[in-house]
């Protein structure tokens, strides 16, 4: 029996990060156009794409002996990447320390303290520099504490490109018409893009940034498109009414994308869009202030 | 170079699928075994826990809804051209799975839920445009059934009461999906079953379909301890409404949960082995632990039945 009839029986939650299923939108968009699937990755098992390359790092630096059972990890922020990594360290038996400002929206802070994540509150005029520099402070003079930031560049990149391969095996070899991500700093856009590209040429990737995104790289990458958080809203409730999938505003950004495209493309190809967040942890948060500063970081 | 992504290189992972419909992405959840909190246990006991928060509704419920509205379709109860809405009373759970599926289906939902329960439940349910009947707070889960039951044959060409402490299609859920995962995931190796019971479709129907494969299977059921316990989606038998899908003599035994030592252990499940699971998970997880240690050896199962997400409020 193939796994995937019954589950995965493993040892430990980490062994969940990736695998992500693809699912088809069945009353969005054209009937008789391309299909499209949407990659859930809110069901990693923090509920967002920033699993991927929280564990990558973190087990990479548990792997050169850089950290072990017992130590402790520093974060800054308050966003996707500090929920996954209060995650990781639960399950790797590491303590983990959140640097945040004191202004920042308490959106995810159950969350983190959920898996056991503390939380130290910066001066707000400080801004994240200051929660940067004090994390890093407080991680560099002691041999079991590490400072984790969004810049390892070899674990990131190869943890994008393990999805690049699930999103080519789930699609068993029909054709892939257009990937679609979401876009700060254009991190996932390049890395992914490159890589399925390799094995479809043909491949339209699209990227797209809400504009209300403060984060957001100033050189972004060409033909990058743009989309008001108020848009993302409207078509993450019209999606949810109507597919009975519940998205994220950058997973709602994507989708617009998708739609555009699915005009031009032909009915067999395929149409891939991320969907890199949980939509239900947004409800009720929408109305309220500081709200950007955790739904958008860097990567 | 060429590095490998250290999650590559797993195994027994989940496969990356393609589904064409959401309803095929319900099911097929990971079985965990639990490690640190049962570092006491001998290495001869194991204690698995299956993550239904992993359903793509976040709990064990988005089984339930598919096979009753499945066998509604079948029946010619429900139909997919705009006939009559489903109704059903819910605490939440269940209520957010009937709201997605009927999204996903045009199927309209009305749903009957006392006034205190969950906000979160709430907005989830709206977002995905079913209706919400409140009933009164005092009289509680069952109050809310009585509602349901009025409203639906009040209204019959309307409403169809889809009954899940009643309607069969709920137990088989786990029957045909549940037990047969468990089976395959264990490789035929679970000895206990253990759970707490809300409609108790989830325990009598896994306990149906594992039993039928392994006449030996011990089934414990978990109980709140005293009629004013605060384990969310956890029904205190003696004290309520009895469901009709409940059938005692499944059970070798009843072990009883302090609300306290419920919550306590949803707490070191996320901070001990990553795992966000609700207050009933917490009841199962304890009981099953209570269960692994009066034994030598055996393969302990219980369920995660849904994501703490669900109790966190803006």
């Amino acid at each position: 029996m193939p796994e995937e009839m019954h589950g995965a029986a493993v040892n430990s939650l980490r062994d969940l990060v990736g695998n992500t299923p693809l699912v088809r939108l069945r009353r969005t968009g054209r009937p008789d156009g391309a299909p499209i699937y949407v990659k859930l990755e809110n069901l990693n098992p923090s509920g967002s794409i920033r699993d991927r390359y929280v564990q990558e790092i973190v087990e990479r630096a548990m792997l050169a002996g850089q950290l072990e059972k017992g130590d402790e990890i520093a974060i800054a922020g308050i966003d996707d990447s500090s929920v996954a990594a209060a995650f990781v360290s639960s399950t790797l038996g590491l303590g983990l320390r959140v640097f945040a400002p004191d202004g920042s929206s308490r959106r995810l802070v159950d969350l983190i303290e959920r898996w056991g994540g503390q939380v130290e509150w910066t001066p707000d005029s400080e801004g994240l520099e200051g929660s940067i520099r004090q994390a890093a402070a407080w991680a560099r003079p002691y041999p079991d504490r590490m400072y984790v930031d969004g810049f390892r560049r070899l674990a990131v990149r190869e943890a994008y490109r393990a999805m690049a391969h699930e999103i080519l095996t789930s699609l068993d070899g029909s054709p892939l018409g257009a990937f679609i991500t979401s876009v700060t700093t254009g991190g996932t856009f390049r890395s992914v893009s490159a890589e399925l590209l390799e094995e479809h040429p043909t491949l339209q990737i699209a990227g797209i940034h809400i504009l209300e995104n403060e984060f957001a790289s100033p050189d972004l990458p060409e033909g990058v498109r743009d989309i008001t958080l108020a848009e993302t809203w409207e078509l993450r409730d019209e999606t949810a009414r109507r597919e009975g999938i519940l998205l994220g505003p950058k997973g709602a950004a994507c989708l617009k994308v998708a739609l555009e495209l699915q005009e031009q493309l032909l009915p067999d190809q395929a149409i891939v869009t991320l969907n890199p967040d949980a939509g239900h942890r947004y409800l009720g948060w929408e109305a309220k202030t500081l709200f950007k500063a955790t739904t958008f970081e860097g990567i | 170079m060429q590095v490998k992504a250290l999650s590559e290189e797993r195994a027994g992972r989940r496969q990356p699928v393609k589904r064409e419909s959401l309803l095929d992405l319900i099911g097929d959840t990971p079985l965990v075994r639990l490690n640190r909190i049962t570092a006491d246990l001998p290495s001869s006991v194991e204690v698995w826990a299956k993550l239904e928060l992993m359903n793509p509704g976040q709990s064990v419920k988005d089984r339930t809804a598919r096979q009753i509205i499945e066998d509604a379709l079948a029946r010619g109860d429900l139909d997919l051209d705009g006939g009559r809405r489903l109704i059903d009373a819910t605490g939440g759970a269940t209520g957010v799975a009937y709201a997605m599926l009927g999204a996903a289906l045009d199927v309209g939902v009305t749903l009957v839920m006392p006034e205190n329960f969950g906000a979160m439940y709430r907005r989830l349910i709206e977002a995905f445009d079913a209706e919400i009947v409140t009933s009164s707070t005092e009289a509680g889960r069952d109050g809310a059934i009585a509602l349901a039951t009025q409203m639906a044959e009040s209204r019959p060409d309307e409403l169809w009461y889809a009954d899940q402490y009643n309607n069969p299609s709920n137990p088989r859920a786990h029957e045909l999906t549940t037990a047969r995962e468990i089976w395959a995931q264990t490789q035929g190796r679970v000895t206990h079953l253990v759970n707490s019971m809300g409609t108790s479709g989830t325990l009598m129907g896994t306990h149906r379909g594992l039993a039928a494969k392994n006449p030996n299977l011990v089934t414990i059921g978990c109980q709140p301890k005293g009629a004013t316990h605060a384990i969310e989606g956890v029904t205190q038998l003696p004290s309520s409404i009895k469901p009709g899908i409940y059938v005692p003599n499944a059970l070798s035994g009843i072990v009883e949960c302090e609300t306290t030592d419920a919550w306590a252990m949803a707490a070191r499940l996320a901070a001990e082995e990553g795992i966000p699971g609700g207050y009933s998970s917490g009841a199962n997880v304890w009981a099953a632990l209570e269960v692994a240690k009066s034994l030598s050896e055996g393969v302990v199962v219980t369920i995660v039945t849904d994501h703490a997400d669900r109790y966190l409020e803006p």
